[in-house]
């Protein structure tokens, strides 16, 4: 048995992943728009509010075993068997969200940038490019991160920029706020605006822990997360001002509608290619990062060291999001109706929340041991 | 490739529409290299689908043809009182297709003939129709500038019906088609503005004048700038003519008896193009004076379009339903289904106020001085 290399990312890296892994494809999609309309951007905030719980839970999780990750945890609280069968349950829930999250932004570029290649071939060269960033290891996507980053963020206030200058917002579109009351913005929220994105934060519970500086881990973490919320929030509700609560229901991906909008001087128009490319960061983070922690799951169930399943495992997540819809249609309403119902209620929320409570439970038995052997010698002593 | 500069649509004889595409001849645009061929071609089909009829252009013209940079939609009237808009479904899903071309409506001619109407200036006829309405719409507010998503946000929305400017070609169509249209100081035939067509749903109902327009736009808060002329004092035969540079108009909706009262409060600023009447306006009292009857004679304007519009058509083009659902939504909720006919209903009072700021490089006019010494 090898030992796995011990990987560390910095605080910085750690927080631009957070950001980048919960805006990344959120940003684009507009996920709840159909149902929460011109209330998006308040529907966003009380997505993140929640989130930022399960975010919570999340980091304190880790606070409470210092070091170790997702998979270990999960054998000290569960026990061996039961252990086992979370952590397959959980590879399998990572490389099928690695698989839908892939196919979202290959359907984006072969609806709008590359309409004659065939999605295999998209699909192959994303894949690849990632086969070969997970391989490098985690420190690896920590850094490109880092470099996407300060691009990201530029061409993101780039579009609201182009977007003022071209007289394309209005405001009066995000009126009437809440006219028919609560309910269909509580619809989105639970499960799909808490689940997605901040809920499948979840993953990265396996690389959390491989900081530079631990104590800082869980402050950073909700610091990003709320960081996504804001920019969230600010995007629903620019996109509703510039086409309206109908239009930003109806459209496939919202942003990319806004962006088409452009148009300064006939000069500064067509600019498609920003979407793709901040889609294509954060997905490519995303991607990257549902594959590695389904990877860490393998290498904790069979003490073999990752990388010797990157690329067959790379080609199955490649593979299995070309198969796991027939069409568009099929693909967004399983992943509206059936993927958050099904998978993310119980892996990111459940099991977590049975997590924390058994750990907590053992903390205070723990703690009354010590405190009854502690009166014990008092008593000894006496 | 081939670049596709407009499109014009209309019913067909056989099949259920005609398509017809106009497609730059670029060499011809080379400001060096032109020489005196044709600088557009174009080509018609019928068919039963616009998205079908799309892909099959090739069976006359030679190169894959690029949508992207379409500049005119043209709408035959037969089309439009049918309320044949199945296309813009296609034209929304396409990714070819943007946000950016006119759409406007052919009277008394085919929308093809439109499409082949040369000028001399800028010769392919969809580019010039373009920068005609931009330029329109920036000088005199004579545009509504509508494009594919307010098309289908009006088709939508139950506080809104469509609106779409009206072109007619004056002169002969025939001999407007040919190059030698752009050889003449005074073409053969000339594409123009003739008025704003009204939709109630999605069929053409009729028009308003030209004159309209502006008042049209004003009430919508969507007028950039226009020229007002008023008589100087009641009753008297001069006018002066005023540029109205800055405008703006606040909507206020509200409901008394279930009938929705509609307050428009404008405000517009504008300087002293000219007048006609002697009068010394280096004074202030002058232009106070100017400004009230500017205030009423927009006012009186305004009243008119919407009261006729009520009356005659019915149809909310100005999307005051859309502001009541705003500022009164469970209201509107209520009334959505029948909002055209409490729309018709409704009652309007218009306030305007008007600044006068400066009037140009002259104070006192020189009939005021002729007056003065003779």
């Amino acid at each position: 048995m090898t030992t796995p290399l011990l990987e560390r990312i910095s605080i910085w890296q750690l927080f631009v992943l957070v950001f980048l892994f919960q805006v990344g494809s959120a940003i684009v999609v507009g996920a709840g728009a159909a149902d929460a309309k011109q209330d998006l951007w308040i529907a966003e905030l009380m997505g993140c509010s929640i989130g930022l719980v399960l975010v919570l839970i999340y980091v304190y999780i880790l606070r409470l075993k210092p070091g170790s990750s997702l998979y270990d945890i999960l054998s000290v609280t569960f026990g061996r068997w039961l252990a086992t069968l979370f952590a397959v349950l959980y590879i399998l829930y990572f490389f099928y969200i690695a698989g839908r999250v892939l196919r979202d932004f290959t359907e984006l570029l072969i609806i709008d940038v590359l309409p004659e290649t065939p999605l295999e071939i998209v699909t192959l060269l994303f894949i690849l490019t990632v086969i070969y960033m997970v391989y490098m290891g985690m420190e690896v996507l920590g850094r490109m991160s880092e470099t996407f980053v300060p691009y990201f963020i530029t061409f993101v206030l780039l579009i609201t920029l182009f977007l003022i200058a071209g007289q394309d917002i209005k405001l009066e579109n995000l009126l009437p706020v809440l006219g028919d009351g609560w309910d269909p913005v509580m619809k989105v929220v639970f499960p799909e605006l808490i689940t997605f994105p901040y809920g499948e934060t979840v993953v990265l519970m396996v690389i959390m822990a491989h900081t530079t500086h631990p104590g800082y881990m869980p402050l950073t973490a909700l610091l990003a997360t709320i960081l996504s919320g804001a920019v969230l929030s600010y995007h629903s509700g620019l996109m509703v001002a510039v086409l309206g609560g109908d239009m930003v229901a109806r459209s496939t991906f919202p942003l990319l509608s806004v962006v088409r909008e452009i148009s300064i001087a006939n000069f500064i128009e067509r600019l498609d290619a920003l979407v793709v490319f901040i889609m294509m960061v954060g997905i490519f983070v995303k991607v990257s990062l549902f594959f590695y922690g389904g990877l860490k799951g393998l290498e904790f169930l069979t003490r073999i060291p990752y990388r010797h399943f990157v690329l067959p495992c790379g080609l199955m997540v490649g593979f299995l999001s070309i198969i796991i819809a027939g069409n568009f249609a099929e693909h967004i309403e399983e992943g509206v109706e059936i993927v958050p119902v099904f998978l993310h209620v119980p892996f990111q929320i459940i099991i977590p929340v049975l997590m924390l409570a058994v750990l907590l439970i053992q903390r205070w038995r723990q703690r009354r041991v010590k405190r009854h052997g502690f009166r014990r010698t008092l008593q000894k002593w006496k | 490739m081939s670049v596709v500069t407009g499109m014009a649509i209309d019913a067909g004889e056989i099949k259920k529409y005609k398509l017809t595409v106009e497609v730059i001849n670029s060499p011809e645009l080379n400001q060096k290299k032109g020489g005196t061929a044709a600088p557009a071609i174009v080509y018609w089909r019928e068919g039963d689908t616009i998205a079908e009829l799309a892909q099959k252009m090739n069976t006359g013209m030679t190169r894959e043809l690029i949508f992207s940079h379409m500049r005119l939609l043209v709408i035959s009237l037969d089309v439009a009182r049918e309320g044949l808009f199945d296309f813009f479904d296609y034209m929304e899903r396409s990714r070819e297709v943007r946000n950016d071309f006119e759409i406007v409506l052919a009277r008394k001619s085919s929308a093809a003939d439109v499409l082949q109407i040369t000028y001399p200036v800028q010769k392919v006829p969809s580019m010039k129709l373009n920068t005609q309405m931009q330029t329109l719409k920036e000088e005199w507010g004579g545009d509504p500038d509508i494009r594919l998503e307010d098309m289908v946000i009006s088709l939508m929305s139950p506080g809104r019906e469509p609106i779409m400017s009206i072109v007619r070609i004056r002169g002969s169509s025939e001999q407007g088609k040919s190059t030698g249209n752009m050889e003449k100081v005074s073409p053969d035939a000339f594409v123009f503005v003739d008025g704003l067509g009204v939709f109630r749903e999605d069929k053409y109902v009729g028009s308003l004048p030209v004159e309209d327009i502006p008042y049209v736009l004003l009430a919508d808060n969507k007028l950039k700038q226009t020229v007002i002329s008023a008589a100087c004092k009641e009753g008297v035969k001069e006018k002066f003519t005023v540029d109205l540079k800055e405008t703006g108009a606040k909507i206020k909706m509200s409901v008394k008896n279930d009938i929705p009262q509609i307050e428009l409060s404008v405000e517009v600023e504008g300087q002293l193009d000219g007048t006609e009447c002697p009068d010394d306006l280096s004074k202030k009292n002058i232009y106070q004076s100017y400004e009230s009857r500017i205030e009423t004679v927009l006012a009186q304007r305004l009243k008119s379009v919407i009261e006729r519009v009520q009356s005659k058509y019915g149809s909310d083009i100005f999307g005051f339903g859309e502001e009541m659902n705003r500022q009164h939504h469970s209201y509107f909720k209520k009334v959505k289904g029948r909002w055209n006919v409490l729309f018709s209903k409704a009652a309007v009072s218009v306030k305007v106020n008007a600044k006068l700021r400066r009037a140009g490089l002259v104070t006192n006019t020189f009939k005021a001085v002729q007056k003065k010494e003779g």
